[in-house]
């Protein structure tokens, strides 16, 4: 398995980013995570912090080398977070029970699989065309089926935040499992919060992806712009992207061919709450004098082994 | 291999007196990029210390430490990385990777290394479509000891031997490169730098608390490394060997294509009990070195050619 992957999250002109993005792969399988914490509710960090990390610790231990039925993985594990957020709230007795959003996805077999809840979204891209994207649970959504709403005037609607379906919830979530689909060399996937998609048309999305630069360009390239346009009210921004393959050869692509069987790797952003331990703050009283002192000695003794 | 989601230095970017060329590797804690030294035009490689696990660069070249956390986790790995500096700046060896330059930019520190033309014992191995054969592998593990034995010398320890990070130049000899998890592991004071190491090629005992490393540890690692060689593939990891050891011993893989007495070493350097292992890098070498009758089943060239000596 060969693909390049690169995900990034920004706080835009939030107080804080509630945003939570994961990615971890085995041998044979790829999973990718973004959750993003229902803004309005005290503590969306919390849920969405929950959300990606069950995902990805189940996936540490049922996925190596491989999943038996990635889609039956997703929709147990979603209803178990919903289920955790609840438990969480009982136990911390919080006021109002923190909500996310959830979307997901599992490449095993050159085939995706993607399941979510809410508003957040997957982009399936092959060669400049937008061949798939979910879609989202929101009032906005529903609208523009029943004929209530148009296309063009969705970005501007008062409503196009709300959305009827999240983990958290008074009412269970309904779990959009997407159809299997066939993954090619040079696919590109894209998950991204509506921070990002809020700011950016499906085409404007494609278009920078396609840039000819790679996907560790692009995505922070998306990132920026959608940035800029959202000015200084912007919501957090998050996105992860995946080019499917080695048809650009970068030395960033990953290659799981060497992997242990037994193995599973988990990038988790943004680095938050991970407490190091005493032992690790003992080691780091590391001064600036000190950084130039062991530099210095270093020249010393290459010039000394230089003679 | 690893991700990294910081940003590289592009290329074409003025680094003091280098210019990089071109991102070459992205490993745990750094970057790699071949550059060119404009005071000589020479093409050195470079390494940039920057974690993956720490978003630290995501857009510029300066790193940005965000939080109080971020600056201990990155001041942590950057002793590793002094230890690696200092470790290899003391060592001039044919078979060492040769530290040239260290400095500090960008809110990091750079590593500038001498630029070794080649492959690295991983490529080669999965380059052909047979195993390694006898006569190389003695001859360039024979010879990646010396380099070694003065590392041990120096009272350090590698840890993280492996083939992808033996490289082999281009009139054959080997080079050991990446001390990133050396430590001065053969004083007295014990280490308490985090434990890096790869799965497969890590010793037992490199695994857990770590009391018992010793040179012994390194010679752990050079089995394994042999035994990729005649596996093709990356051998069982020692903390589930210690739960239940499935690993075919080499004896077995390679009976008929390599002599039993090449075979017996691999296993001996690969025992779990550290104790069972060449207590030295010398014992190992003089084994490796001698002169070895051929193999059992010399193929009909072989014998065609003997006739005629």
């Amino acid at each position: 398995m060969k693909f390049t992957i690169h995900q990034s999250s920004r706080r835009g002109g939030r107080r804080y980013n509630q945003d939570r993005l994961a990615y971890s792969y085995s041998k044979h399988a790829l999973l990718m995570v973004v959750a993003d914490g229902m803004g309005g509710y005290s503590h969306g960090e919390m849920a969405a912090q929950l959300a990606v990390k069950t995902l990805t610790a189940a996936f540490q231990q049922m996925a190596a080398p491989s999943l038996l039925d990635p889609d039956h993985f997703l929709r147990m594990q979603i209803q178990k977070i919903h289920e955790a957020i609840h438990h969480l709230a009982k136990q911390k007795s919080l006021e109002e029970i923190p909500k996310t959003t959830i979307v997901a996805s599992i490449v095993q077999d050159d085939t995706l699989y993607c399941a979510h809840v809410g508003d957040s979204r997957l982009y399936h891209i092959r060669q400049r065309q937008l061949l798939y994207r979910t879609e989202d649970h929101s009032i906005i959504q529903m609208m523009l089926k029943q004929g209530l709403v148009k296309a063009q005037d969705m970005s501007k609607h008062p409503d196009r935040n709300k959305i009827y379906n999240c983990l958290g919830g008074e009412t269970p979530p309904t779990i959009d499992i997407s159809k299997p689909r066939a993954l090619h060399q040079g696919d590109i996937i894209l998950l991204c919060s509506d921070g990002l998609w809020g700011h950016l048309s499906d085409e404007r999305i494609v278009d920078i992806l396609n840039n000819g630069m790679s996907i560790n360009q692009n995505i922070p390239g998306l990132i920026d712009t959608a940035e800029r346009r959202g000015g200084d009210s912007s919501d957090n921004i998050s996105a992860a992207g995946m080019q499917w393959g080695s048809s650009l050869e970068d030395a960033l692509t990953i290659s799981t061919l060497h992997m242990p069987l037994e193995n599973a790797n988990t990038i988790m952003s943004p680095i938050t709450g991970q407490a190091a331990s005493p032992d690790a703050h003992a080691l780091a009283d590391l001064t600036e004098d000190d950084i130039d002192r062991a530099i210095a000695e270093i020249q010393v003794a290459i010039n000394r082994s230089k003679r | 291999m690893q991700a990294n989601q910081n940003l590289a230095l592009p290329a074409g970017y003025q680094l003091q007196g280098y210019e990089i060329r071109k991102l070459l590797s992205a490993g745990g804690f750094s970057f790699v990029y071949i550059a060119r030294d404009l005071e000589n035009q020479s093409t050195v490689a470079i390494k940039e210390y920057l974690p993956n696990t720490l978003a630290l660069r995501q857009e510029g070249v300066q790193v940005k430490i965000p939080s109080e956390e971020a600056s201990t986790g990155f001041r942590f790995g950057l002793k590793c990385f002094f230890e690696e500096g200092r470790a290899l700046a003391n060592i001039e060896h044919k078979n060492i990777v040769r530290v040239l330059n260290f400095f500090r930019a960008n809110d990091t520190v750079y590593m500038v290394m001498h630029y070794e033309r080649g492959k690295s014992l991983q490529e080669h191995i999965l380059s052909q479509d047979t195993a390694m054969a006898e006569i190389i592998i003695r001859r360039v593990f024979g010879e990646l000891l010396n380099g070694l034995r003065e590392v041990h010398t120096q009272k350090l320890l590698h840890l993280d031997i492996k083939p992808a990070n033996i490289y082999i130049r281009l009139d054959g000899s080997p080079v050991l490169l990446d001390f990133g998890s050396a430590r001065q592991a053969l004083t007295n004071t014990p280490s308490t730098l985090p434990p890096s190491y790869t799965p497969g090629f890590a010793a037992p005992e490199q695994y857990g608390e770590r009391k018992h490393l010793g040179p012994w540890s390194d010679v752990y690692s050079i089995g394994a490394s042999m035994y990729a060689c005649l596996m093709q593939s990356a051998p069982l990891a020692a903390d589930i060997r210690l739960k239940k050891d499935l690993l075919p011993p080499a004896a077995r893989i390679g009976k008929g294509v390599y002599s039993s007495h090449l075979l017996r070493l691999i296993d001996s350097c690969m025992a779990l009990d550290h104790l069972e292992r060449p207590q030295s890098l010398f014992a190992l070498q003089k084994v490796l070195m001698e002169e070895q009758p051929n193999p059992a089943k010399a193929g009909w060239l072989h014998q065609f050619k003997a006739m005629f000596k």
